[in-house]
């Protein structure tokens, strides 16, 4: 398990890149960056999972070796982003009745209610990656944060799990073991991750959804007061808008993959319908006249959709009103131009395009939305190490009893 | 009728189709206590409806042509005219709007009203018709994801399917005569419901009502009215709005899940007659169907009573979790097993190449494959080539 003040490195496999960045924690949040490195997957990952992973060995490595070579550091405590279609989340909901005759919540039923929630079984194949309690209910309609000594006939406890298939976890996990002999430490979701690389840790007392829109896989995390309420993936990225125009276009999908980066914005405006794109097709070819209004038409289509599931998402499961003051775009579809106003008609939320927070040093080249989740991995190890820290052995033997409990199930809550 | 009736609702015809239904609106009631006003992008069409407040919608967008069935393009062009949208609607508590989904300004600016309302504080209501069958894949999709987005955001939407039409009427109705028949029976159920405003009367009943049956729920609903006067008028009305084109007939009311009506009647409606109306209707339900039914004295409807009733029919048929790869979902009418006629059934058709993700897992969403590009499902034309 990694301690607090080693190196940590943050590994993302994602559809377009592999992502890999070396840290070093400063305390209280703060990351000097040692160095980072970046390859091309090259179609060896799909909508986020890997799908030919002998060919992914080599590259990582090579990458790898050249990280330890640019920052001078070797790769100690490792970081991986997990995401793809596997993801979930489900409410482990449990209820106790309060028979006191008082009605007084006590220690004791906050504790068993709180095992009982815990208690709750994932498929065998699913394997829980994060585990956040989210606010009790009295009498299955009252919020409240600590239900002890409040009067009511029945305490509820909901403990949120994100969870995802064992088999394609265990692949992740298998291909960093066979390049540097041991499995990563830590495993993040990718929109955790964000949220981590956000600075937004004690900062988002009202709800913040974080949109992580990616090459394969769009992730989101709705999170309030430090606890995710929500956390899901639609398996839609900008690999879609580039398809969705090489159809469109009948244009090569690499062309349409340059047009994404730098061609495209998400919003029709009145000037698209007379402006006009010149595309290269390919050497000695002329070069097409495409209509802007085309490509924008396309672009537009694919990103309202996207935006309208991850909200009916939210409606469906009655989270809108949570939905705070804002929602942070972060991944390489938050570069697209005017996005942000597009999310922002969707949602009738202020939108902002996230940046990576909290880090120093070689920082050159990072600070771009596409980095947030590897930077967000660093800060997930840095945090979780400094939690286990909080909690070793030697502090928790000044304590008996319930309290031993309630250390037992925190810790089973946030896997240390 | 008060000046605070006159200031309780505003009715939006959006859309060319919504736009002669307004005008029949006007010209049947030259109804003084509601406020209409008609809503397109196609400056020709506005010219043809007069009577009511013309608005003319993003002509920076359509320099003054149709959205042509481009609902982003119908989107845009009522976001671009909010402000002249925002006057029109005025002083009002509640928004009643009519459109016709499947094309491209009420699909795609239908939506933009109900978060215009929601920003405006106002109780948003829309009465929206859906294609026919025969209209084909395109408008229906349109139609299914414009209606999507609106129910959630609206308080109340009422969706009639034109196809009730093909129910009701004899296959030998001239086409025309059907249509005009259809336009009616929406402007007086337009009317009928607007009566919900100020169905405050003998039996209270109003918008609240539609909104416990309807909010965010999908559900199919059909649309009668039944207007008569004189001798037996009581019996003359419920007969006549059994007969209502898009209402389904007796057999389809008694279906029903839910069923909201009004009956309005002149100052001296005999106690009979509302009795005898309110009875007749109760008659034909099922034990189980919430019925919601309310009465209101109009000085201007004189020996005049009308009855309009809206059948509710939730949607218990859907999508399976996932389609076959490489299909795509469509919606049509379909006879079910047991002989009765169900709304929403999925099947699959062909689609053509899904590019890259030919050989990835299909990512599902309500039962459509979102691999297949967005513009194709939504029906959006592309124009490619610059000259």
């Amino acid at each position: 398990m990694p301690k607090a003040k080693t190196t940590i490195t943050a590994i993302e496999i994602g559809t377009s890149a592999i992502k890999l960045i070396l840290g070093e924690p400063q305390g209280e949040g703060n990351m000097i960056v040692h160095g980072y490195e970046e390859v091309k997957a090259q179609s060896r990952v799909m909508k986020g999972e890997i799908s030919h992973v002998e060919a992914l060995e080599e590259p990582l490595s090579k990458a790898l070796n050249k990280l330890e070579e640019k920052s001078g550091q070797r790769i100690r405590a490792v970081c991986l982003a997990v995401t793809g279609n596997h993801i979930g989340s489900v409410n482990a909901q449990s209820s106790v009745p309060i028979t006191s005759a008082d009605r007084t919540v006590t220690d004791h039923e906050m504790l068993e209610v709180l095992e009982h929630a815990e208690a709750y079984s994932l498929p065998i194949d699913r394997r829980s990656l994060h585990r956040y309690q989210r606010p009790f209910l009295l009498d299955r309609l009252r919020p409240c944060q600590d239900p002890r000594g409040m009067v009511t006939n029945q305490l509820t406890a909901n403990i949120q799990i994100i969870f995802g298939n064992e088999n394609i976890i265990r692949t992740s996990e298998s291909l960093v073991e066979t390049v540097l002999g041991s499995p990563p430490d830590e495993l993040a979701f990718s929109a955790i991750a964000d949220y981590h690389g956000l600075g937004l840790p004690g900062a988002c007392e009202l709800g913040v959804l974080v949109i992580d829109i990616g090459a394969g896989v769009t992730e989101y995390a709705l999170v309030k007061n430090d606890t995710c309420l929500l956390a899901g993936q639609v398996t839609v990225g900008c690999d879609h808008i580039a398809n969705d125009l090489s159809i469109g276009l009948r244009l090569p999908i690499g062309r349409c993959r340059e047009m994404v980066k730098r061609d495209i914005r998400a919003r029709r405006s009145t000037e698209d319908s007379t402006a006009v794109l010149q595309v290269e097709t390919s050497i000695g070819h002329p070069p097409r006249m495409i209509r802007k209004s085309a490509v924008t038409s396309i672009v537009e289509a694919r990103l309202s959709e996207l935006f309208e599931v991850v909200r009916e998402e939210l409606r469906s499961q009655e989270m809108l009103k949570h939905l705070g003051d804002r929602i942070v775009l972060c991944g390489g579809g938050a570069l697209i131009p005017e996005i942000e106003e597009l999310a922002g008609a969707a949602f009738t939320v202020p939108v902002a395009i996230g940046r990576p927070a909290g880090i120093t040093g070689a920082q050159s080249g990072l600070d771009s939305p596409r980095m947030i989740t590897a930077v967000g991995l660093l800060h997930y190890c840095d945090y979780m190490a400094r939690l286990r820290e909080a909690h070793d052995p030697s502090f928790r033997q000044l304590f008996g009893g319930e309290v031993q409990r309630l250390m037992g199930l925190f810790k089973r809550a946030f896997r240390i | 009728m008060t000046d605070e009736t006159k200031s309780e609702l505003s009715i939006l015809a959006l859309g060319g189709g919504a736009g002669k239904i307004g005008r029949l609106v006007a010209d049947t009631y030259s109804s003084r206590w509601l406020q209409i006003a008609y809503l397109d992008t196609d400056v020709r069409d506005l010219d043809f409806v007069d009577g009511v407040l013309q608005v003319p919608l993003g002509q920076e967008w359509t320099r003054d042509q149709g959205c042509g069935d481009d609902p982003v393009l119908g989107q845009h062009a009522a976001e671009a005219s909010i402000e002249a949208i925002r006057e029109a609607i005025g002083e009002t508590k509640m928004l009643l709007v009519m459109t016709c989904l499947g094309g491209g300004l009420g699909s795609g600016a239908a939506a933009t009203l109900a978060r215009l309302a929601k920003e405006m504080e106002l109780m948003s209501f829309f009465l929206v018709s859906l294609p026919m069958a025969g209209e084909g894949n395109g408008p229906r999709q349109i139609a299914e994801n414009a209606l999507r987005q609106l129910r959630s955001d609206a308080d109340v939407v009422v969706a009639v399917p034109n196809d009730l039409l093909f129910n009701q009427l004899p296959t030998n109705t001239p086409a025309g005569d059907a249509f005009a028949l259809a336009n009616q029976v929406f402007a007086d159920g337009l009317i009928g419901l607007a009566e919900l405003a100020r169905c405050r009367g003998i039996i209270p009943l109003d918008f609240s009502s539609m909104k416990t049956v309807l909010k965010g729920r999908e559900a199919h609903c059909s649309i009668g009215i039944g207007r008569a006067s004189g001798e037996g008028k009581a019996a003359a009305a419920v007969e006549m709005l059994f007969q209502s084109p898009l209402l389904g007939g007796k057999e389809y009311v008694s279906r029903a899940d839910a069923v909201i009506g009004t009956l309005v009647g002149g100052t001296d409606m005999a106690l009979g007659d509302l009795n005898q109306c309110l009875a007749q209707v109760n008659e034909h339900l099922s034990p189980t169907t919430r019925s919601f039914l309310g009465a209101n004295l109009v000085p201007e409807r004189g020996d005049e009573m009308q009855l309009t009733l809206l059948a509710v029919h939730y949607q218990k048929a859907e999508a399976p979790a996932s389609l076959p790869r490489n299909t795509r979902p469509n919606r049509g009418l379909a006879p079910a097993l047991d002989g009765t006629r169900q709304f929403k059934l999925p099947f699959v058709e062909e689609a053509g190449s899904l590019g890259i993700f030919d050989d990835s897992t299909a990512t599902t969403h309500l039962g459509e494959n979102l691999d297949i590009p967005t513009y194709l499902r939504r029906g959006i034309t592309l124009d490619l080539e610059a000259p």
